[in-house]
């Protein structure tokens, strides 16, 4: 059995699931319906059954893969001294982690997890993907001057919103207008053709490009969500693909989502990856077999765990 | 002077909308089987749609919601 901890608004998992079912039967804990599911976790393994009927026992989980472990509404707004909802979450949240941690232990866990190395944030991102490949330069400070030139733009560390739904998007920033009593993210911007991305899956690479002509603004995601232009199939360089397989292999992750700005004349500029970042939409067809190679990777650890 | 704020805070930011209810298909487990490029089904919980030139927002880590 396959345990996907995910949540039900988890499109990837919709689409996904036709290739998982192939290599086994599998099991859907969303964590945003929680009160759905009734839990037996204890010392000798855990039951996990769903309103259906199915169960999900520790002892035949072959494979935990971990997607979206989100709640809906997403995020709450919690007072200073905490609240009950908040409180409910953060238990069930645990219980998702334990089961995640308990995987792990037990070499369950397939395609997302920890790296033993660490947890890879995007300063760390940066130094290393400067071994294989340009990094604009870039300074995270406060209260000191930026040094990295004028064209630059500000980036942020973090997913969260900034207020009222808003996300923090890649913008094009004057140094010398930013107030220095905020932290900062700042970037080189580089003269870019196209967004790179690559979907890296234990060693296979899945690339995609969207053009930047006509593109306004300095961050794909906002045509991207809009419907404005397209992402297509490309292919990386020989040389780029070692390259990225090399830097994958040091932080020692099975699967992430990198980005990359071409330039150009070519050269492939390193932005950051994400460990867990969505991937379907990369090929939503399965044309290119990035669906069949997610789930012939997660039955990959299945079978190893449980031989068939 | 510029705060992070106020460049997030832009005019072209789009808000992200809230995700509406579920409506979880629990006997298949919410399985969709995508079958041909202008599929633009809605996800499970309403608010997400693909593939590229229907994607939605998404309120995840990286806007891309499948």
């Amino acid at each position: 059995m396959i345990l996907l901890l995910t949540n039900s608004g988890d499109v990837t998992t919709d689409i996904l699931m036709p290739h998982l079912t192939r290599h086994a039967e599998v099991f859907r804990l969303n964590i945003d319906l929680w009160k759905e599911y009734a839990w037996n976790i204890h010392a000798d393994g855990y039951e996990i059954s769903d309103p259906l009927g199915r169960v999900c026992t520790e002892a035949r989980v072959g494979a935990v893969y971990e997607r979206k472990v989100m709640f809906n509404p997403m995020t709450i707004d919690v007072p200073a001294l905490g609240s009950p909802e908040n409180w409910l979450r953060e238990e069930v949240f645990e219980i998702w982690s334990g089961i995640k941690d308990l995987a792990y232990g037990a070499g369950k866990l397939a395609l997302i997890h920890p790296s033993p190395s660490g947890v890879w944030k995007k300063m760390r991102q940066m130094r290393l993907a400067a071994k294989y490949f340009p990094v604009p330069a870039w300074q995270m400070l406060h209260k000191v001057t930026p040094q990295i030139g004028e064209q630059l733009v500000c980036k942020c560390n973090t997913g969260l919103s900034v207020g009222n739904g808003r996300l923090f998007n890649v913008s094009r920033v004057a140094p010398k207008r930013i107030d220095l009593e905020f932290p900062w993210f700042l970037q080189q911007a580089v003269d870019a053709v196209s967004d790179v991305t690559v979907a890296y899956i234990n060693g296979k690479l899945f690339a995609s490009e969207y053009s930047r002509a006509g593109m306004q603004g300095m961050d794909c995601r906002k045509p991207t969500a809009e419907g404005k232009g397209e992402w297509t199939p490309c292919e990386l360089s020989a040389d780029e693909a070692a390259r990225v397989r090399a830097m994958m292999a040091e932080t020692g992750f099975t699967f992430s989502r990198l980005d990359f700005l071409r330039a150009a004349d070519g050269t492939l500029h390193f932005l950051e990856f994400n460990v867990n970042g969505q991937y379907a939409w990369i090929d939503i067809m399965n044309k290119r077999g990035m669906l069949t190679a997610i789930a012939d990777e997660v039955a990959r650890v299945h079978n190893r765990n449980i031989p068939q | 002077m510029l705060t992070p704020f106020m460049v997030a805070m832009a005019p072209e930011t789009p808000a992200q909308q809230p995700a509406a209810p579920a409506a979880y298909n629990w006997e298949n487990q919410g399985e969709m089987n995508i079958v041909n490029e202008e599929d633009k089904r809605v996800g499970a919980n309403g608010s997400f749609s693909y593939p590229p030139g229907g994607r939605g927002s998404s309120q995840v880590d990286d806007w891309h919601v499948c």
